[in-house]
Order: structure tokens, then C-alpha cells, then sequence
């Protein structure tokens, strides 16, 4: 079987947008078209296996892995060799920085609400405020104060003036 | 590739839906908790109406008169019904908004102007009435469950607020319990170099989805306001 991308492909690929498709019911024209999509990427990978003589399972495995990678830099995206590594390096990553996001938005905050609080008065700051908050036993936490800090300005006016008497 | 030209026209709708969304919401604070989702899905709608018309090549005559009538008046009213939900409950400070000034009072429900920090499953929470929110997952909630948050930390007004110590005493949030569903997957991925070891875990955290109906009960306590 000559298994080439040709104009037929295409064309049919083409031929099957409804215009319908724009409002209305769009599950079942999404659902034809997600077929259509599927009987390509079948006979793509076909394409794959004919052309490189590997196995079907090694070609989806690393279609996978390319499409992981499809965004990195240079040969990052190209090489299957590279592909394997860098994608291990960003998962790993990933993984990291699940840790470090809480560090980094801690640290967001902290700076936020310090830069309202300085403009409140003299010599007032984040760290008076902190132990003022301590000091009357409120419960709200960084996040909600650079959120209030953010959003509402007076209202974080209204809590430090009130922590602070 | 052949499959481009269906990616193209998919990609061209939600590119038009995102420029019509970015002009609405880049005021909007990236942690606020439950950005509304329902206005955006309305969004499409109007939207494809005009990318019709760019199609022409799709012989399909009804369409044709719809766009052209309805295209202005629908694309001013939808955004409209987006831009003033954000607008009331994000800030006081009233931002410069091109075209919803006029059309908020008429487009947008009453809706009170208050807000909450309420803490749930150890997490604190801005809560709006009306928006919704997800949280940790509350075990033996069913769908369509009232429930009452008792942890309401501080609940605010546009002049006044009360501040509770811990907690307002008293104060209620009233929430329905949407879905009980989960989160995104995260791909969780050991590897340790050199050594042959790596493990590709994926989890989905339970999560609750949770629309916030009313705030009750705050209106004894002591409270705050901005003596200027």
C-alpha cells in the first residue's frame, strides 16, 4: 500500500468542516471531527513505521515523546536521543518546582503587602504588622492580605488600623 | 500538514476569544479564586458569528443575514455581560472600562457588594456571592448540598468591614455544592541520575466545587470603618 500523504487527504480533511459546526448542537460535529483526526494520525504513524522500519509501538512511543517536547529549542525537539533526556529533565523540573512555587508566591506576597503597608505611615512595616496580627489573634494569611492589598485597598487600611491601636 | 487546516480555523476561534477576554480581564488579580467561567462560554457565540463572515467561502445563505444583523449588537452586548461581573466585586477603585460604563447598571443582576475570607479545608478564601470556588474535597457532600462555612475570617463591604478575631462571630457563608471532581493531572516524576531509577506517577487531587449563594450574619459584630 503506498502510504503517502496525499492531495486526497487533504481534500478530505477540508471538505469536512461544516459550516453548521460554528453554533448550534458541536458535540457531533466535534465528534466527526475528532474521527477525522484520528484516521489520520493512524495512517500517519503507518506512514512512520513504513518509512523508518521500527516497530508500531517504538513509532507511537516516541511520537509521544516528540509531542512532549515539540517546544524546546533546537535539537531539544528534533533528536530522539536528546528528546529522552530533556524530557526527564522537565519532568524532574516540574517536580521541583511544585516546591518553589509555594517559596516564590510566599516571597510575592510578603513584598506586596510590605510595599502597601510602607505607605500607610511613619515607620510602619510588614514586620510590625505581622506581629501586630499576631498579637490579636487574627487568622488571615499573606495570601489574603496581597489579594485584599491588591484589590482593595482601604480595606487593608481598615485592618492595620485596627491591629495597630 | 493536512490536519493543519482544521487546527487553523479551531485555532482562529479561540484566538478571537481570547482577544475579546483579554481586554476584560487583565485587570483582574491572577490569584483571585473562582474567575467566572460561565460569561466566557457565551462568548464563542457571537464571536464565530463574525468569523463566518470572514469564511466566505462557505455557501450557506442563512447564516449570511444573521451575522450581519445581529454581529454589532450581539459583540457589544456579550462583553458587557462579562466586564461587570468581574468589575463590582474585584475593586472599589473604579477602573477605566471602554464600553461597560453605560450598559453595567442594565446588563448585570443585583447583586450585593460584599465580600469574605472564609477558610476551608485549612485554606483561606476570598469568597464573592454567586462565583464559585474549588476546594478540598468534602467528604459525604453530595451534589445539590447546602452547606454552611462557619470560618468566616473577615467579611467586607465597600465602606465597612468587620474584622474578625479570630473569627466573626456568628457570620455564615452559604454555599451549594456543585461537583465532586478532580483536579488536573500532575505528572509526578523521580529520577535519580546514574542509578536507574526513575517513577512516572500521575495524580488527580479530589476536589469539590462549591458556588457561594449568600453571606449572613456578620451585621452584630463590631464593625470598621476608614475615619478619614
Amino acid at each position: 500500500m503506498q502510504c503517502t500523504k496525499n492531495a486526497c487527504t487533504i481534500i478530505r480533511i477540508m471538505i469536512h468542516q461544516p459550516a453548521s459546526s460554528f453554533y448550534g448542537a458541536r458535540t457531533r460535529e466535534f465528534i466527526l471531527e475528532s474521527e477525522e483526526l484520528l484516521k489520520l494520525h493512524k495512517s500517519l504513524t503507518r506512514v512512520y513505521v513504513q518509512r523508518t522500519g521500527k516497530p508500531l509501538w517504538v513509532v507511537l512511543k516516541t511520537r509521544k515523546e516528540i509531542l512532549f517536547a515539540s517546544n524546546f529549542r533546537g535539537a531539544h525537539s528534533r533528536l530522539t536521543l536528546t528528546i529522552t533526556q530533556q524530557r526527564i529533565r522537565a519532568l524532574v523540573f516540574a517536580h521541583w518546582d511544585k516546591d518553589r512555587k509555594k517559596r516564590d508566591f510566599g516571597h510575592l506576597w510578603i513584598t506586596q503587602i510590605n510595599a502597601v503597608i510602607s505607605g500607610v505611615g511613619v515607620s510602619y512595616s510588614y514586620s510590625r504588622l505581622i506581629h501586630n496580627l499576631y498579637k490579636k489573634q487574627l487568622l488571615l494569611n499573606r495570601k489574603i492580605f496581597a489579594q485584599i492589598a491588591i484589590s482593595n485597598r482601604n480595606c487593608l487600611y481598615m485592618i492595620s488600623n485596627e491591629i495597630r491601636k | 500538514m493536512a490536519s493543519s487546516a482544521t487546527f487553523s480555523t479551531l485555532v482562529l476561534s479561540s484566538s478571537f476569544a481570547t482577544q475579546c477576554n483579554v481586554s476584560n480581564r487583565h485587570h483582574q488579580s491572577c490569584f483571585l479564586s473562582s474567575p467566572p467561567k460561565i460569561p466566557i462560554f457565551s462568548i464563542p457565540k457571537p464571536v464565530s458569528l463574525k468569523l463566518t463572515s470572514l469564511l466566505s467561502k462557505t455557501p450557506t445563505f442563512f447564516t449570511i443575514p444573521k451575522s450581519s444583523e445581529s454581529d454589532a449588537a450581539v459583540v457589544d452586548v456579550e462583553p458587557d455581560n462579562v466586564e461587570p461581573e468581574p468589575e463590582p466585586e474585584a475593586a472599589p477603585e473604579p477602573e477605566p472600562e471602554p464600553a461597560s460604563v453605560v450598559e453595567a447598571s442594565k446588563e448585570e443582576p443585583k447583586r450585593e457588594e460584599i465580600f469574605a475570607v472564609v477558610m476551608i479545608g485549612g485554606r483561606q478564601y476570598i469568597v464573592f456571592p454567586g462565583r464559585y470556588l474549588y476546594t478540598q474535597r468534602l467528604k459525604g457532600a453530595n451534589v445539590n448540598d447546602k452547606i454552611v462555612l462557619n470560618k468566616v475570617l473577615l467579611v467586607g463591604t465597600k465602606t465597612t468591614t468587620y474584622i474578625g478575631k479570630p473569627v466573626v462571630t456568628n457570620a455564615a457563608v452559604h454555599a451549594v455544592v456543585e461537583e465532586q471532581g478532580l483536579n488536573p493531572k500532575v505528572v509526578v516524576f523521580k529520577y535519580k541520575k546514574k542509578k536507574n531509577y526513575r517513577r512516572n506517577i500521575g495524580h488527580r487531587q479530589p476536589n469539590t466545587r462549591i458556588r457561594i449563594t449568600g453571606i449572613t450574619g456578620y451585621q452584630d459584630y463590631p464593625a470598621v470603618t476608614l475615619e478619614s
